[in-house]
């Protein structure tokens, strides 16, 4: 187990590496020029190129490179050049709305499609697989900002049950921070109005990000289900007279567990990204909205920073992916 | 009265392109304590029998069409679930093929072991419930029973960490977990090495020996049944077309198709001798032959072959055939 978890962990280090030299590459093939950004519409030839020295845009892209790279090292992603904040501290303070965001919609993924796809493959084509079949297809076809618009029209304007936009309402103090998540933060002080509200406020934008999570699980769970109820080991279990509930929830699920974890894996980081679209719909104040913001103002290390903090999202929970693989099954431990 | 009794059972399968007729007519009868070969080349049905006792063929696509099996004269195929669920294991115990495939690659050997012991007391309604820890001591005394050594270690261990054999034979304890009164035992050797092989059929037959076990042991190996039964049945695209004392069938079987099994052995004591192949294949069962299943690749089939269905009659004492011209008749 230990040799598996090393080689794991060594890989994320390789792949580390990479996702740094990607998002430096792509940050220095875009078209645009920094530094005439930095320098604002009305700057002189002679004063972009003053500009372009002080962020020693003028050396060498290896030496470049070299720089960017210390600079990680040091936690520093650069300086915005539109609010001339730190890019770091600034995702500190986007980077857990949108953590909440995406766990909250993970917890709902998970917590509805797995056993959905259980009860689909145990129905299989039955009126209820075709049910959550037609739900699962129209849950990765909706594009979320429409879907977004759609929820908000119906159940923030039209119902009123629920607010349209943002984390909290503008008359409510929010909990001092402790994870910068709302949700944890007022569970964790004990403020449960607070709660009950940021809860309200979560609802919408989770369920819209966490509709084609949920219904990827929900496939998956259900192809591997079908296919573990099949197998021979689950005919032996019913032969010894093995409990029908516990043959479906721990010989069959546990199968079925591995190929479905690492759809899980992959959707949080696809999630990551999905922010962006509902961040902006939903006014949310995370790190995609700030990415949109930043983009829209040509902005890149806010961008490259977003990037990097997604990729490193997609490779962390594909760690946690990998090690849940060995926990689960014993081959991979010796493997 | 038999333990076991078949009766006129036919079993089809409803797929895609049609209705496969697998089973046609089962007569069979089993007493307390008696051994019974079936055997048969590769789809002429004697799984699907096999896990017919148990009702472990998926239906649909499976459908029993007509017949009864009895055990102990309980009709299996009327039962509900839950009582049908309370006989597997406890009274009909199964062991299968492949070790491999059959235990479940994520589970660890006392986990299965225990949930198959728990799972018997939960299907019998206010009978007492073992505990876990119980169920994991009767787990090892059974490891122990079946001749593996360490059955500490191998309950820690998990199926991939076990030899072919130790998993056969973890399979086989599972399988005497609830004391049953009949062991059915499907290709138990077909997926060992062949000095394997012969380790696990002496044990299987040790064990019927020892704990007084009917035994219905399905193979396509005619040596492995005349080692472990002393009554044999040959079946032919899912019809039984001879029944036999085992060594009273290799030494002059009736049906041509016996003859031509025990033909397709070839023989070690005659070198030069080749074995004979029975010419043509195995009919489809979505279209079977009419009248005798056999017919079209008989050497002594008469017209009457192809249109009437011969049936399993008494041809002399402990012996009976399917056939309208038997052989040495």
């Amino acid at each position: 187990m230990l040799v598996y978890i090393a080689k794991r962990v060594a890989l994320f280090g390789l792949m580390l590496f990479g996702l740094v030299c990607i998002t430096f590459i792509i940050s220095n093939i875009a078209p645009a020029d920094p530094a005439a950004l930095a320098a604002g519409p009305d700057a002189s030839r002679s004063q972009i190129e003053q500009v372009r020295r002080e962020y020693g845009l003028d050396r060498p892209l290896p030496e470049q490179f070299a720089r960017y790279v210390a600079g990680l090292a040091r936690g520093d992603l650069g300086r915005s050049v539109s609010t001339s904040r730190d890019v770091t501290s600034e995702l500190l303070r986007y980077f857990p709305a949108s953590l909440e965001l995406v766990l909250v919609a993970m917890l709902l993924g998970i917590a509805i499609g797995v056993p959905l796809g259980m009860i689909s493959a145990l129905h299989k084509d039955g009126w209820i697989d075709h049910a959550t079949r037609i739900f699962a297809v129209s849950g990765i076809a909706l594009p979320p900002f429409w879907f977004g618009l759609l929820l908000q029209l119906v159940f923030a304007v039209q119902m009123g049950w629920l607010p349209t936009s943002g984390r909290l309402s503008l008359m409510t103090i929010p909990p001092e921070p402790i994870t910068g998540m709302l949700l944890a933060d007022s569970l964790l002080r004990g403020q449960w109005s607070t709660f009950a509200e940021a809860a309200s406020f979560t609802v919408l934008p989770a369920v819209v990000l966490s509709l084609p999570c949920l219904a990827s699980i929900l496939r998956v769970n259900r192809a591997e289900m079908v296919e573990a109820l099949r197998a021979d080991y689950v005919m032996c279990a019913r032969a010894h007279g093995v409990a029908p509930w516990r043959i479906v929830a721990v010989h069959a699920l546990r199968n079925a567990m591995l190929p479905t974890l690492a759809i899980i894996g992959l959707r949080y980081g696809w999630m990551m990204s999905g922010t962006v679209l509902v961040e902006t719909v939903f006014d949310w104040p995370g790190i995609g909205l700030y990415a949109v913001n930043s983009a829209i103002a040509s902005d890149f290390k806010p961008v490259m920073g977003v990037t990097l903090l997604i990729g490193l999202n997609f490779m962390i929970a594909n760690l946690v992916v990998d090690l849940l693989y060995g926990v689960l099954d014993p081959r991979l431990r010796e493997a | 009265m038999s333990l076991l009794e078949i009766a006129d059972y036919r079993l089809a399968f409803d797929t895609f392109d049609g209705t496969h007729h697998v089973l046609d007519g089962i007569d069979l009868a089993l007493d307390a304590g008696e051994t019974l070969g079936i055997v048969g080349e590769t789809g002429c049905g004697k799984s699907v029998l096999a896990k017919s006792l148990l009702r472990l063929n998926e239906c649909p696509p499976a459908r029993v069409v007509s017949g009864a099996i009895r055990f102990k004269d309980q009709d299996l195929l009327t039962l509900d679930a839950r009582a049908m669920r309370s006989l597997r294991g406890r009274a009909i115990a199964m062991v299968f093929q492949d070790p491999a495939s059959f235990l479940n690659p994520v589970l660890g050997i006392g986990a299965q072991m225990t949930d198959a012991i728990c799972g018997q007391d939960g299907a019998q309604p206010g009978g007492r419930r073992r505990s876990r820890r119980e169920a994991a001591r009767m787990a090892a005394e059974l490891l122990a029973s079946v001749g593996l050594p360490e059955p500490e270690r191998i309950l820690a261990s998990y199926p991939h960490q076990l030899s072919g054999g130790m998993r056969q034979r973890v399979l086989i304890a599972m399988a005497l977990a609830g004391k049953p009164a009949l062991l059915v035992a499907d290709e138990p050797t077909t997926a060992l090495d062949v000095t394997v092989q012969a380790q696990v059929l002496a044990l299987i037959s040790d064990l019927v020996r020892s704990r007084g076990l009917a035994l219905i042991l399905i193979s396509h190996d005619l040596g492995v049944i005349s080692a472990a039964c002393a009554r044999v049945a040959v079946m032919y695209a899912g019809t039984i077309v001879e029944e036999a004392p085992t060594q009273a069938l290799l030494a002059a079987p009736y049906h041509p198709y016996a003859r031509g099994l025990i033909g397709a052995v070839p023989d070690l004591d005659r070198p030069g001798s080749r074995p004979r192949g029975i010419p043509g294949s195995i009919p489809s069962l979505l279209f079977p032959p009419s009248g005798c299943r056999f017919h079209p690749r008989c050497p002594r089939a008469s017209g009457r072959c192809g249109v009437e269905k011969p049936l399993l009659r008494g041809i002399a004492p402990g012996r009976r055939v399917a056939c309208h011209h038997p052989e040495g008749a």
